[in-house]
C-alpha cells in the first residue's frame, strides 16, 4: 500500500439526493422554492451593480410529446463558465458563500445544495445562462442525476440571466400542472418584490401582483386593520378575531399576528408562516413567538434571522430570542391598548383566550393589573371573573388542587362562600400574585379542614346513639387508614366529606408497604421515611348527620351491612 | 350514585398522560388515582397507577413517595412475576436508585446493594448490561467516587442499547456531569455541543444540558457561550418545578458574572420549588443561596424584599428579609447537609465544595 498519498472521497450523487429528499427537505415540492430562490438571489446580485435594473421571473410549463417540463427564467446576474464549474458542479459550494455573515443579510440561499433538490423531481437539469459580465457568451450546462454533466453552447444566445429547465419524473407530474404550480409559486414566492409570470400554452398570469399589507402605506389604522384581516383570511383561510401589526428592527421582521377565532389548548404550539427575505421558509415555524402566545398565529417576513440548512426553520440563537421578546412586547401592548380603548372587545377576547392570557399574566404583574379583573375562574358559586369574586370580599380563598376543590365546593356553596379552584394551569400563580397587584386583596390557601372545624357537633344524646355505628364504621375503613366522624353540615344532600391528612396517609401507606416488602427493600424505605413523624391517622371521613341516609344508617341496628355501606360512602367521597 | 369503576380509573390514567410532566398538578392527580385503584383492589390498576405516581413523584422531588410506590410494585412483582410489566418495573427501579441516593440516611452499602440487585435482575431477564453500568457510573458520580469514575468511566458504552436503557439523550447528557466532575471541561463542552447539534431531546434534555454546561464554560473563560447557554437554558426550565434545582446552576452563573439583581429575582421565583427537593440536589440550593447572601452582604446590602412562598419556615409576611439572618439559616443547612453526605459517602467532596463555591478555594 502506498504511503502518505491523499485520496478523494467518491460522492454518490444518487445517495446525496436520497438524503436530501428523505432527511433534509420535508417534501419534493421545495424544488420550486429553490429555483425561485436562485432567481431572486441572481436579481439581487445584478441590482447590486445596476441599481435601476427591474427584476423579473418567468416560469413556463412545457409539453414535449408526453413529457411535462418546466423552464424558470430570470434576468439576474447570470453565470460565467468559471462560475458554472465552481457553483453548479460542486456540491456544497454557493455563489453566495463568500464573506458569509455579510452575504447572509443579502441573499436567501447560502448552502450550495439548492439546485440539487431539482433532482428529486427531474432526472436532468438544463441550465442556460449568460453572465452580465460584458462579452460573455451564452452557455449550456446539462447535469444528470447519475453525477455527470456536460457543458456546451446553446443553439442561440439568450439575454442576460439564467434559464433552468426540468423534465418531470412521471411520479411528480402533478407538481408541474398549471394549477399546482400556481399554488406552489404563490406559496413560496408570493411576497417576492418583483413579478413572477406563469405561462402555459398561450395563457400567462402574474402570480404575485399584490404586495402584503405591511409593505403598503395606510391612511388610517382602521384601513390597515381591514387589509391585514383580509390578508389573513386569504393566506390562512380563517376569519380571525383580530390582527396585530408586528415589526422588529432586530431580525428586520414585519408582518402580523392573528388572534384565533376559537379556543386553543393550553400550551398548544401554533404554526406560524415565516418568510425569509420574502421567500417562504415554512408554514410551521413554532419558535418565532413566546410560548404564552398560543392564542395567535402569525405571518411575518424576516430579512435577518438565520435559517437552518433545510431552510424550513430558524436556528434557536440569541437573535431569535430577542425577536421573540420584541414581538411578545407588541402583543402585550396590543392588549393594554384594547383595555384602554376597547374594553368590551378585550373582554370578548378574554372569553376566548383566557388560558393563554393567564399564562401571560402569571408572569407579568403589570398586565395582571390591566386585565386581571376580567379573568374568569371556577368557584364554588360557578364561574366568576376576578371582579365578581372581589364583590364577595377582599379576602379570597382558593384550593390549589382540583380534586380537593371538588370536595369543598358544595359545602362552601351551601354557606354562600366563594372558594376558587386553583387547580387549573396558572390559576394558583395568578391568585398568589393578586395581593401584589391589587391593594387590600388577601389570598388564603383553603382546604376542607377549614370548614370541617366549623361543622356543628352532635348532641351528647345523639353521640350516645351513634357510638356503636361509629365503632363499626371505623372497623370498615381501618384498612384504608381512615377514621369516621359524624357532624352536621350543609348541603344536606351531601352524605360525606373526605378529609385526607397527606403526610399521615403517606406514612400509613409506607408502613403497609414495609410490612409486605422483603427485608431488603423494606429497610431502605424504612430509612427514607424514618425522619418523618409518625402519629395516629388524621385522615377522616366526615359523615353528615343531617343527611337522611346517613342518619338512618347511623341509628340502624348493628350488623345490618353497615360496613359495606360505609365503604361505599367512602368511595363516593373520594370521587367527588 | 357515581361509582369508582375500572373504566373511571383508566380514564384518570389517560388524563395523567396528558398533564405536564414536571407539575404538582400531575402528582396530586396521580395520588388520587392510586387511592381510587386501591378502593377497587384491582392489582393491575394498582400497579399501573403506582407506576404513574412513581414517575410523577420522582419528577417533582417527592422521593419518599416514589420509594414507597416502587417498593409496593416490586413486592407485588416478586409475588406474581408474570402478571406485571418488567419494563415498567425496571424503569421504576432506575428512578429508585437515583432517588435513594438523595437521602443521606440511606447508607452507601445499601445503595450499592440496590444497584447489584438491579444488575442481577437485568441479567436474569436477558437484558443488556448497559443500563447497569450506566447506573454504576451515576451512582459513583452521586457518591462522589472520583476513583471509580476515573477507572471505569463509560463502560456502559461497550454494551448494546435495549429497552431497559435510559434514552440516548439522557445517557449523553450525563456524560457532561461526569466529565465536569472529573475536571475535563473541554470534553464536557464537546458532548453538550453534540447534543445540541444533533437535536437530541427528551423530557429533561437539553433543558438540563444548558444548566450543566455553565460551570465548564465559565471555567474555560468562554463567557459568551456561557451567556448563550444561560439565556436558552433558563427559558426551557423556568416553568418546570421538577427542574428547579437546575435553576440554581443559572443563579450561580448570574452571581459569578455579577448580575446579583437577576440572581435575586430568579431565587425569589424558584426557591419554594427547589427547597421541596430533598437530597444532594438541594445541597446545591442552600449552598448557592448562601453564596448569594455573601455577595449581597459584601455589596453593603442589609435587607432584601422578596416575595417568597408562605409555606417556607423562615417566611416573613412583610416580605422584608434580613440578609444576615438568611445567610445564617442557609449556612447551617448547607453545613449540616455537607457533613451528612460526606459521612455517608466516605469522602470530603461536599465540604470542599463549600470551600470552592463560597470562599473560592480549590
Amino acid at each position: 500500500m502506498s504511503k502518505n498519498k491523499n485520496h478523494r472521497f467518491q460522492v454518490n450523487l444518487r445517495g446525496i439526493i436520497d438524503l436530501l429528499a428523505n432527511h433534509l427537505y420535508s417534501s419534493p415540492r421545495v424544488y420550486i422554492r429553490e429555483l425561485l430562490q436562485n432567481c431572486a438571489d441572481a436579481i439581487t446580485a445584478r441590482r447590486a451593480v445596476e441599481p435601476e435594473h427591474e427584476g423579473e421571473i418567468r416560469v413556463e410549463i412545457t409539453r414535449d410529446n408526453d413529457a411535462v417540463g418546466l423552464c424558470v427564467e430570470d434576468n439576474g446576474i447570470g453565470l460565467t463558465e468559471a462560475d458554472i464549474h465552481t457553483f453548479l458542479s460542486t456540491i456544497g459550494a454557493s455563489s453566495k458563500s463568500d464573506n458569509v455573515s455579510e452575504q447572509r443579510q443579502t441573499y436567501i440561499g447560502q448552502f450550495g445544495i439548492g439546485l440539487l433538490s431539482c433532482f428529486m423531481v427531474s432526472d436532468e437539469i438544463v441550465v442556460i445562462t449568460r453572465s452580465a459580465n460584458p462579452g460573455g457568451p451564452s452557455i449550456e450546462w446539462r447535469g444528470k442525476a447519475d453525477g455527470t454533466y456536460s457543458l456546451g453552447s446553446p443553439g442561440q444566445d439568450i439575454g442576460i440571466g439564467t434559464q433552468v429547465c426540468l423534465r418531470a419524473k412521471s411520479e411528480y407530474e402533478d407538481l408541474f400542472s398549471p394549477d399546482g404550480l400556481f399554488r406552489l409559486i404563490s406559496l413560496f414566492g408570493g411576497l417576492l418584490p418583483f413579478p413572477i409570470h406563469l405561462r402555459y400554452k398561450s395563457d400567462e398570469v402574474c402570480v404575485n401582483d399584490a404586495s402584503p399589507p405591511w409593505r403598503r402605506e395606510w391612511q388610517t389604522k382602521a384601513a390597515e386593520q381591514r387589509a391585514l384581516l383580509a390578508y389573513g383570511k386569504e393566506v390562512l383561510g380563517e376569519n380571525f378575531f383580530d390582527a396585530i401589526p408586528l415589526a422588529s428592527e432586530i431580525g428586520k421582521v414585519h408582518g402580523a399576528a392573528y388572534v384565533l377565532p376559537y379556543k386553543s389548548a393550553v400550551g398548544a404550539r401554533q404554526k406560524h408562516r415565516v418568510y425569509l427575505r420574502n421567500m417562504l421558509v415554512s408554514e410551521t415555524v413554532e419558535n418565532i413567538l413566546p410560548d404564552w402566545a398560543f392564542f395567535v398565529r402569525c405571518i411575518v417576513n424576516t430579512d435577518d434571522l438565520n435559517p437552518t440548512a433545510s431552510r424550513e426553520g430558524f436556528y434557536e440563537d440569541e437573535k431569535i430570542d430577542l425577536v421573540r421578546e420584541i414581538l411578545g412586547r407588541e402583543i402585550r401592548e396590543y392588549l393594554t391598548d384594547l383595555a384602554d380603548h376597547e374594553p368590551q372587545r378585550l373582554q370578548n377576547l378574554i372569553r376566548l383566550h383566557f388560558r393563554s392570557l393567564k399564562a401571560l399574566a402569571s408572569e407579568n404583574p403589570e398586565l395582571l393589573r390591566v386585565f386581571g379583573k376580567w379573568l374568569p375562574f371556577e368557584t364554588s358559586l360557578g364561574e366568576m371573573t376576578f371582579d365578581e369574586i372581589r364583590k364577595h370580599g377582599e379576602h379570597i380563598r382558593y384550593v390549589p388542587q382540583m380534586d380537593r376543590f371538588r370536595q369543598v365546593a358544595p359545602i362552601a356553596a351551601a354557606q354562600g362562600m366563594v372558594v376558587v379552584n386553583g387547580g387549573y394551569g396558572y390559576d394558583t400563580q395568578i391568585l398568589e400574585l393578586l395581593p401584589e397587584v391589587f391593594k387590600n386583596i388577601q389570598v388564603e390557601r383553603f382546604d376542607a379542614d377549614h370548614i370541617y372545624h366549623e361543622f356543628e357537633n352532635l348532641s351528647f344524646d345523639e353521640q350516645d346513639r351513634v357510638f356503636p355505628f361509629l365503632m363499626e364504621a371505623d372497623r370498615a375503613l381501618r384498612e384504608f387508614g381512615v377514621r369516621v366522624e359524624l357532624r352536621k353540615f350543609n348541603p344536606v344532600e351531601m352524605p360525606a366529606l373526605y378529609l385526607p391528612d397527606v403526610t399521615q396517609e403517606f406514612l400509613r401507606s409506607a408502613e403497609r408497604t414495609i410490612e409486605e416488602a422483603n427485608v431488603f427493600f423494606g429497610s431502605i424505605l424504612q430509612t427514607a421515611t424514618s425522619e418523618m413523624r409518625v402519629k395516629e391517622t388524621n385522615t377522616v371521613l366526615c359523615l353528615n348527620y343531617q343527611n337522611r341516609l346517613v342518619q338512618k344508617l347511623s341509628e340502624s341496628p348493628r350488623g345490618s351491612k353497615i360496613g359495606g355501606i360505609v365503604q361505599l360512602l367512602y368511595a363516593q367521597a373520594l370521587l367527588l | 350514585m357515581t361509582a369508582i369503576s375500572i373504566e373511571s380509573v383508566r380514564r384518570r390514567i389517560r388524563q395523567i398522560d396528558s398533564m405536564p410532566l414536571f407539575s404538582h398538578e400531575r402528582y396530586h392527580f396521580a395520588i388520587e388515582t392510586v387511592r381510587q385503584a386501591d378502593v377497587l383492589k384491582n392489582p393491575d390498576l394498582q400497579f399501573e397507577t403506582r407506576y404513574d405516581l412513581c414517575m410523577a413523584a420522582t419528577t417533582v422531588g417527592e422521593y419518599q413517595v416514589s420509594l414507597d410506590t416502587f417498593t409496593w410494585c416490586i413486592t407485588q412483582y416478586d409475588r406474581y412475576p408474570d402478571r406485571f410489566s418488567l419494563l415498567w418495573l425496571f424503569r421504576m427501579y432506575k428512578w429508585m436508585i437515583a432517588d435513594a441516593i438523595e437521602f443521606p440516611s440511606i447508607g452507601r452499602e445499601q445503595i450499592l446493594s440496590l444497584l447489584e440487585d438491579f444488575g442481577e435482575r437485568l441479567r436474569a431477564s436477558g437484558g443488556s448490561e448497559r443500563a447497569y453500568w450506566f447506573y454504576r457510573d451515576r451512582v459513583a458520580y452521586d457518591l462522589k467516587d472520583f476513583q471509580f469514575l476515573k477507572e471505569n468511566l463509560f463502560r456502559w458504552r461497550e454494551h448494546p442499547r435495549d429497552q431497559f436503557c435510559d434514552c440516548p439523550a439522557c445517557e449523553e447528557d450525563f456524560r457532561i456531569s461526569f466529565f465536569s466532575f472529573l475536571g475535563e471541561y473541554e470534553s464536557a463542552i464537546k458532548v453538550s455541543e453534540g447534543i445540541i447539534h444533533q437535536k437530541m431531546k427528551c423530557a429533561s434534555v437539553p433543558h438540563r444540558t444548558f444548566a450543566e454546561i455553565l460551570h465548564p464554560l465559565l471555567e474555560l473563560g468562554l463567557t459568551e457561550k456561557a451567556h448563550e447557554a444561560h439565556v436558552k437554558g433558563y427559558r426551557m426550565i423556568y416553568d418546570k418545578p421538577g427542574l428547579a434545582s437546575c435553576v440554581f446552576d443559572h443563579i450561580e452563573y448570574l452571581i459569578l458574572t455579577g448580575d446579583l439583581k437577576k440572581a435575586a429575582s430568579l431565587f425569589e421565583k424558584h426557591l419554594g420549588d427547589a427547597l421541596e427537593m430533598s437530597g444532594p440536589a438541594s445541597f446545591h440550593v442552600p449552598l448557592i443561596t448562601w453564596l448569594l447572601t455573601e455577595r449581597l452582604l459584601s455589596q453593603g446590602k442589609k435587607r432584601i424584599k422578596l416575595r417568597l412562598p408562605s409555606r417556607l419556615d423562615f417566611f416573613q409576611p412583610s416580605g422584608v428579609y434580613d440578609i444576615k439572618q438568611l445567610r445564617t439559616h442557609f449556612k447551617t443547612i448547607t453545613k449540616d447537609l455537607a457533613t451528612r453526605f460526606d459521612t455517608r459517602n466516605g469522602n470530603t467532596f461536599h465540604g470542599n465544595e463549600i470551600q470552592r463555591v463560597i470562599w473560592g478555594k480549590e
